[in-house]
């Protein structure tokens, strides 16, 4: 057999690991190869004296490094705070916008098309929209849930209004008020992506660096993730690569390779 | 608990926001982590390293699901910041900094004959360096290391082997005549 894969045997059977071969293949190969044995010995003794030495460290800087990545977080987070205030101010803007829209149609019955109570229904979804965006202006983590239904009824009222002004059903100036709606959901959209890119997590800042193993898609994954989050799945589930990993008495050999 | 666990629990809270944990988490992998970048870049370079590895693995924890322990998942990261601190060094041509300086019992005939293994593995190819420093030194199993250095298991079995191999021959080349150190220690550099 080539001496070779033989010495890779020996080799994993140092450190606890599959040779790859049988091990009786092993011992009659070492049985008659005076130099394999003899290197068997060197590696032994060149795998012991490579784990007394190694590179130590001399000092810990983990307050430096800790300290450099707060700086990196809190940078990050001032530049993010100015962003928030404006899309929370803007919400709340819309939010009395889109009330003020609702009040003739609720309270009032009035509505240019439609009797006294489809006013009431339009005015019912109107106050809906209106208090969805003043939701979102005060709690901001919940924008996530409230724009897909706002997304798809400012959608609805901006894309019948096109279709109807072309068809000369209503007029321009009574449709613009949908704009209000359309802003108010873009807005919340945008606010959803925002706080999937962030954290409340003081160090953990909002840039995602390009090159990390498999990382590529994941940066617009966790931003969309939070738009459309994944049931998280049962945790030592996947693969048996990450169970033999996990497993406890395979890391204890691990850690206790050391000592 | 084993360690490699803890350190997992530790990734998850501080990828939740817990900043206890963040630090609790640096401090449990930063020796590590150090030793790691030390051997495969040099021992000099390793603070910046490991600056650099740590900055990239803080935003990181927000994706960080725990497929793999905690450990292999920032030992990578460190690999690819090394991988790219010694392919600039190549490209700004800074070929000493590459190749560590020749030991002195190359140089001249060594009354005490001692030989720091550690040295050695400097001389090591890249590849067969952060196999063996990752198995032996942090005392990962192969798998793991298979995880940080993205390659299959086997493929990490053979490197371990041959860094072994390339460490003996180095040992057996300190223990023969001066002329005959001094010729293996000058075909090593070139």
């Amino acid at each position: 057999m080539d001496c070779d894969r033989a010495r890779e045997a020996i080799s994993a059977r140092i450190d606890g690991e599959d040779p790859g071969l049988p091990g009786n293949v092993i011992e009659a190969h070492l049985a008659s190869c005076a130099q394999c044995r003899d290197w068997q010995q060197r590696a032994h003794e060149v795998t012991r004296r490579a784990r007394l030495g190694g590179p130590f460290l001399e000092r810990d800087l983990t307050a430096q490094v800790l300290a450099a990545v707060g700086l990196v977080g809190a940078g990050q987070r001032a530049a993010g705070q100015g962003r928030s205030v404006a899309q929370r101010a803007g919400l709340a803007v819309i939010a009395l916008a889109q009330l003020a829209i609702t009040v003739p149609l609720l309270v009032l019955g009035h509505d240019h098309g439609a009797g006294t109570h489809a006013a009431h229904e339009l005015g019912s979804f109107d106050l809906a929209l209106a208090i969805a965006f003043a939701v979102g202006a005060i709690r901001p983590a919940l924008s996530a849930g409230l724009a897909w239904p706002c997304g798809v009824a400012a959608a609805g009222l901006v894309g019948t209004a096109i279709a109807d002004l072309m068809a000369g059903q209503t007029f321009g100036a009574d449709e613009a008020q949908h704009l209000i709606a359309a802003a108010g959901a873009a807005l919340l959209f945008w606010q959803a992506r925002t706080i999937g890119a962030g954290t409340a997590g003081p160090a953990l800042a909002t840039a995602w660096p390009g090159d990390l193993p498999g990382s590529a898609p994941t940066r617009a994954a966790g931003r969309a993730a939070v738009l459309w989050p994944e049931t998280p799945s049962a945790p030592a589930g996947g693969g048996s690569d990450a169970a033999q990993i996990n497993s406890p008495d395979v890391a204890a050999r691990g850690g206790g390779k050391v000592a | 608990m084993s360690a490699v666990d803890e350190l997992t629990r530790l990734a998850h809270a501080a990828r939740l926001g817990d900043a206890a944990a963040l630090e609790s988490f640096v401090r449990a992998s930063y020796d590590q982590v150090w030793r790691f970048c030390a051997a495969l870049a040099d021992p000099a370079a390793a603070d910046d390293l490991v600056q650099e590895t740590y900055a990239r693995c803080v935003p990181g924890l927000r994706q960080f699901r725990g497929d793999a322990p905690a450990l292999t998942w920032v030992l990578a990261i460190a690999r690819h910041v090394c991988a790219g601190e010694l392919r600039s060094r190549i490209k700004t041509r800074n070929t000493a900094a590459c190749w560590p300086a020749e030991p002195d019992w190359l140089k001249a005939p060594d009354a005490s004959g001692r030989v720091v293994v550690a040295d050695l593995l400097a001389r090591l190819g890249p590849e067969r360096r952060a196999a063996f420093v990752l198995t032996q030194l942090l005392g990962l199993r192969y798998a793991e290391a298979a995880t940080v250095c993205e390659c299959p298991e086997g493929t990490i079995r053979s490197r371990v082997a041959r860094a072994r191999d390339d460490l003996i021959a180095m040992l057996s080349a300190s223990e023969t005549a001066p002329e005959g150190r001094r010729q293996a220690g000058a075909s090593r550099t070139r």
